[in-house]
């Protein structure tokens, strides 16, 4: 009786000091990374700033705001007293970040709730991107909703229908593309050109494509849901095309952009300037795109040079742009990656040195809060079986 | 009293992710890009700041933040950020630069982020000072999408930068459930090449097998474009409310003139977590 006594002193002495420590352990890893960075002045965030600007004052999209509830109402023909309708967002973005343009976007974003069911999922979301007073984009999230109540008979009715819509509300003339549709399976993966312009078909998505000289002007796409337009791309009210001429072959353009790379260089931080590629003509990739130039399309040469090494900078290869009229350089352009070592390069064994680790010490300590009651038990049992 | 004390010794564990010191999110901006002289190009310094300031401005306008950049930002600095940022209720982290690789036991990847100092913040460093309050992160360094498979974590820690700033080792790809949302880098696929004497296109092995495991800001998109302002775009878009997927959808219009899934983003730049959430 007097040895049980004892030993369940002991024990319990033992199991306070345990316990203690186990709290100790635990507690100050937890609020070791949270100290760290206050005990240092130096690392203190930047308060959030106060703006002196106004809010954006959503006012001044109201003339696209009426377009929008135009397209709503007459194209995509929702029963408007069928949802609560928000404008959830609305602003224009005064020039691409980081660029030198002055392009002015209209982005509005409408949140329709159903007038019935309270599901959060079933609010859907209607976006437009208008540039210019044009709308060249829009679309519906979640993807899978429907929120028309047009009926058609099939998807060439409906696209039909949708085309005849849409070009009273854009203004432009889509007979063309409507009498491409006369002829062909919407519900079958195809092309389908006539004249100058391309029908593709994939999938639930059509493009009609106007193209000079098999390469792609404007263009108009949608994409489908049953018989519901749920996005529209349209380029045709936004860019005119300019001159479409191409003087200047693959090879002529390849050449070009090798000869004009002597005079290319570009410099390093600290100053010294990287110049004297070298090029293997059998290792470039020249492209005829065609991309908007202050809103005029024109095609030009995208021809990306490989280079026979990395060279400062991380520049692997360097990519011209010359006009397809003129054979004139547009510019040149690094490419280059943010990586620097190859892991098959590197072969580091673990070592286990991140021990000290926040985690791991809380790991340590669940470890010893285990072997806590682990051997509490066992020495219970022990004393138990002893007392008996 | 057995039962009491060892709930009270483990009240610090189950409580670790919910107390915050601070109220509302707190963001991070690192640039530690140019840790060696040849690294990066003036111009692709300059691109840096700018559009560091760029972001920095966008978020800032919301939340405190930290702003550390060239050579305050250093691995130890990095780090206890991060533990800082573990003080609010959520965090949101921006970080350009690049990449560092290594393997552990059983060949085992693990990634990291290379800091001004030369030192390397490793994924099992990052995970210790991170949690799920990190509600949205986007690293623009090389390669830091990939979510190695296999043991995680493994003898050296948790591998995998996703996993690392998220805690969710279960973390799905374009996914629309969860509070977090990740954005990286995979390693770009096909870059392809014409060979004039056979008339064929095929792959291209850069030199030294070089890997491209995501652009520098500098390399240009087409003539007006480059990848600077796809990351000011996507921050102009998330700083107006956007989600994820709206904000991507948006920069690809307006740069690409395209679907983000036709541009060269696609399979390249992933987003781990829940591309339908907004900024805190």
């Amino acid at each position: 009786m007097k040895n049980q006594k004892k030993l369940t002193k002991i024990f319990v002495s033992l199991l306070i000091v345990l316990i203690a420590t186990s709290f100790f352990v635990t507690t100050s890893a937890l609020v070791t990374g949270q100290t760290t960075a206050t005990q240092n002045d130096t690392l203190v965030p930047i308060p959030k700033k106060e703006s002196n600007t106004q809010p954006f004052d959503a006012s001044q999209t109201v003339a696209v705001q009426d377009k929008a509830m135009n397209f709503m109402m007459n194209v995509m023909s929702v029963d408007l007293s069928k949802y609560a309708i928000e404008l959830k967002n609305s602003d224009i973005m005064d020039g691409v970040p980081v660029a030198n343009d002055d392009r002015k976007i209209t982005t509005l974003r409408y949140a329709l709730t159903p007038l019935e069911g309270n599901d959060e999922k079933e609010v859907i979301s209607v976006s437009f991107i208008f540039e210019k007073d044009v709308l060249r984009y829009y679309y519906t999230l979640p993807l899978t909703v429907v929120v028309t109540t047009a009926q058609y008979a099939d998807r060439n009715a409906a696209v039909k229908g949708f085309l005849e819509k849409y070009q009273t509300y854009t203004n432009i003339d889509s007979t063309n593309l409507m009498a491409m549709i006369g002829d062909v399976d919407l519900t079958q993966d195809s092309i389908v050109t006539k004249e100058s312009i391309r029908l593709d078909v994939r999938g639930t998505d059509l493009s009609w494509t106007y193209t000079v000289n098999g390469l792609d002007y404007t263009k108009l796409e949608i994409g489908l849901i049953g018989g519901f337009v749920r996005s529209v791309r349209d380029t045709r009210g936004l860019y005119t095309i300019g001159d479409t001429t191409v003087n200047i072959s693959m090879e002529q353009a390849v050449d070009i952009a090798i000869e004009n790379l002597a005079s290319y260089s570009y410099r390093m931080s600290d100053g010294s300037i990287v110049q004297n590629f070298k090029v293997n003509r059998d290792a470039t990739m020249p492209k005829l795109v065609v991309d908007p130039f202050d809103y005029v399309l024109r095609p030009y040469w995208d021809i990306r040079l490989y280079l026979d090494e990395v060279y400062p900078g991380n520049v692997f290869a360097i990519t011209a742009y010359i006009w397809a009229n003129t054979g004139e350089i547009i510019s040149y352009s690094n490419m280059a990656t943010g990586g620097t070592s190859d892991i098959d390069d590197i072969n580091v064994s673990s070592t286990g040195s991140n021990l000290s680790s926040p985690d791991n010490t809380l790991v340590v300590a669940v470890a010893a809060v285990i072997a806590v009651v682990v051997v509490t038990l066992a020495i219970g049992l022990v004393v138990k079986k002893i007392h008996r | 009293m057995l039962i009491f004390a060892i709930t009270l010794s483990a009240t610090p564990l189950t409580f670790r992710n919910f107390a915050s010191a601070y109220p509302g999110t707190c963001a991070a901006n690192f640039l530690p890009t140019n840790f060696q002289i040849l690294v990066d190009t003036a111009n692709e310094y300059t691109l840096s700041h700018s559009v560091a300031d760029y972001i920095v401005s966008v978020l800032n306008s919301k939340y405190p933040i930290f702003d550390y950049r060239d050579s305050s930002c250093t691995g130890n600095n990095f780090k206890t950020i991060l533990s800082a940022l573990q003080d609010y209720d959520t965090a949101v982290i921006y970080s350009k630069g690049h990449r560092d690789a290594k393997t552990c036991d059983y060949s085992n990847a693990h990634y990291g982020l290379i800091m001004n100092d030369s030192t390397t913040v490793w994924d099992y460093d990052i995970y210790p000072r991170t949690s799920s309050k990190n509600v949205h992160t986007f690293i623009w360094h090389c390669q830091t999408a990939i979510k190695p498979s296999g043991t995680n974590p493994d003898t050296c820690g948790y591998r995998g930068l996703p996993v690392a700033f998220t805690h969710n080792v279960n973390i799905a790809s374009w996914s629309d459930s969860g509070s977090q949302v990740y954005l990286g880098w995979n390693d770009k696929q096909g870059l392809l090449a014409y060979n004039f004497t056979s008339q064929q296109y095929y792959t291209v092995t850069l030199g030294g097998g070089t890997t491209v495991g995501s652009p520098q800001y500098e390399w240009g998109i087409n003539p007006t474009y480059n990848y600077a302002n796809v990351a000011g775009t996507y921050y102009y878009r998330m700083g107006q409310g956007d989600s994820t997927a709206d904000a991507l959808m948006f920069m690809s219009e307006v740069i690409y003139d395209d679907d983000f899934e036709n541009t060269d983003l696609a399979n390249w730049l992933v987003v781990w977590g829940n591309m339908y959430i907004e900024l805190p």
